[in-house]
């Protein structure tokens, strides 16, 4: 066998099993194009596809855990940020109304007469006139708050429409975006106790 | 060995990942260092890698699982190599101003006291025809006439060019050498 000279010598044996961890963007490259789908199925999916096919269960459970947590903590960040609420005060003269409902209509006009009225949910007044819809939908809503038939102040007072008004026809309209409305209502007093 | 790089090779005939990503792991620091002795620089390196790679996932249908895998696999990536420098692997026909003989004796003493870092730097300063020829035959250790057939030269054309790759890595040692001593 044909001998080789110092030179070829010294570069044969220094390269032979030379090794140099090349970076890691190379295999991002190279496994993005071996599976375009997975590499754009963003980070928290890789790990996830590494942990398992790498049988890493407590990496694996990790981050699914971590995506569960943050998938809740987005849904409920966005549900609420979507839905506010509407909230106020019933009135009964200068008094709060302690007793009584509160009932949400959705209106789907846009201009009077409203044709498409709809009753869309009821709340209980509390003991403070304080009553309270969560997580509404955008839209424009009436709002009607009637006394208990059988309290005080349905014998001096009718079901009146927010803000201060006995028919719905000529009540306030609320129009309800993202943000939470707050809605105080006076009741009016009714002929009898007018007289 | 080998069976396990069988058992490997068969799993990602069947598109599992996990096998993939164990193959790149396994192989690529070894192709990583061949790819730097074939390129100029760490980026075109990096791109012959990645264009290795991704002919070895494409081709791997083609192995027939006889002899050793990374045996395969490094002529996958020399191949790579000499592709990715086709356009400019001209060979030059121009005589060599100085012979080898005409050269210096290098002193053995500093040529074992190279690192692999400064040989490389030594490599990547070829062109890019030298440095294939050059690779091929003294650490790949492929033959005169197997490089003529792969470079799709005369093996004359092959022979005569890898001698002035010698001669240049030669120069360069002695350069080196003479810089050194003097400073």
């Amino acid at each position: 066998m044909e001998e080789k000279d110092p030179i070829e010598n010294k570069f044969n044996t220094t390269f032979s099993g030379y090794e140099q961890e090349p970076p890691s963007r190379v295999w991002d490259n190279i496994s993005g194009k071996l599976h375009p789908g997975v590499k754009h199925a963003g980070f928290l999916a890789r790990i996830l596809a590494f942990s398992f096919f790498r049988n890493k269960p407590i990496l694996f459970f990790l981050t699914i855990g971590g995506i569960s947590v943050s998938l809740l903590f987005t849904g409920v960040y966005f549900g609420f940020k979507n839905h506010p609420t509407i909230r106020g005060h019933a009135y009964a003269g200068e008094a709060r109304l302690n007793r009584g409902s509160a009932e949400l209509f959705q209106v789907a006009d846009k201009v009077m007469p409203w044709d498409s009225v709809t009753h869309y949910r009821s709340a209980i007044i509390d003991n403070f006139g304080h009553f309270q819809f969560s997580r509404v939908g955008a839209g424009n809503y009436l709002l009607r708050i009637a006394p208990e038939e059988s309290s005080e102040a349905a014998k001096n007072f009718l079901p009146s429409w927010f803000d201060r008004y006995a028919t719905s026809d000529s009540c306030t309209r609320i129009t309800l975006g993202n943000k939470d409305v707050n809605a105080e209502v006076h009741l009016v007093q009714s002929e009898k106790k007018k007289n | 060995m080998i069976d396990h790089d069988y058992d490997l090779l068969s799993r990602c005939l069947k598109k599992e990942v996990a096998a993939e990503d164990q193959l790149y792991h396994q192989f690529a620091p070894k192709m990583y260092g061949l790819c730097l002795r074939y390129a100029g620089n760490e980026t075109e390196a990096e791109d012959i890698l990645q264009d290795g790679f991704m002919r070895l996932f494409n081709h791997m249908h083609q192995f027939r699982f006889e002899g050793r895998v990374e045996a395969w696999i490094r002529r996958i990536f020399v191949r790579t190599a000499i592709n990715y420098y086709q356009q400019n692997l001209k060979f030059s026909m121009e005589v060599e101003l100085k012979n080898a003989d005409d050269l210096p004796a290098l002193q053995e003493d500093a040529l074992s006291a190279l690192s692999a870092k400064e040989l490389l730097a030594i490599i990547q300063h070829l062109t890019p025809a030298y440095r294939t020829i050059f690779n091929m035959h003294v650490i790949e250790n492929y033959a005169i006439t197997e490089i003529a057939d792969l470079l799709g030269i005369s093996e004359g054309t092959a022979r005569s060019q890898f001698h002035r790759a010698k001669n240049r890595v030669r120069q360069m040692l002695i350069q080196r050498e003479n810089y050194h001593t003097i400073s």
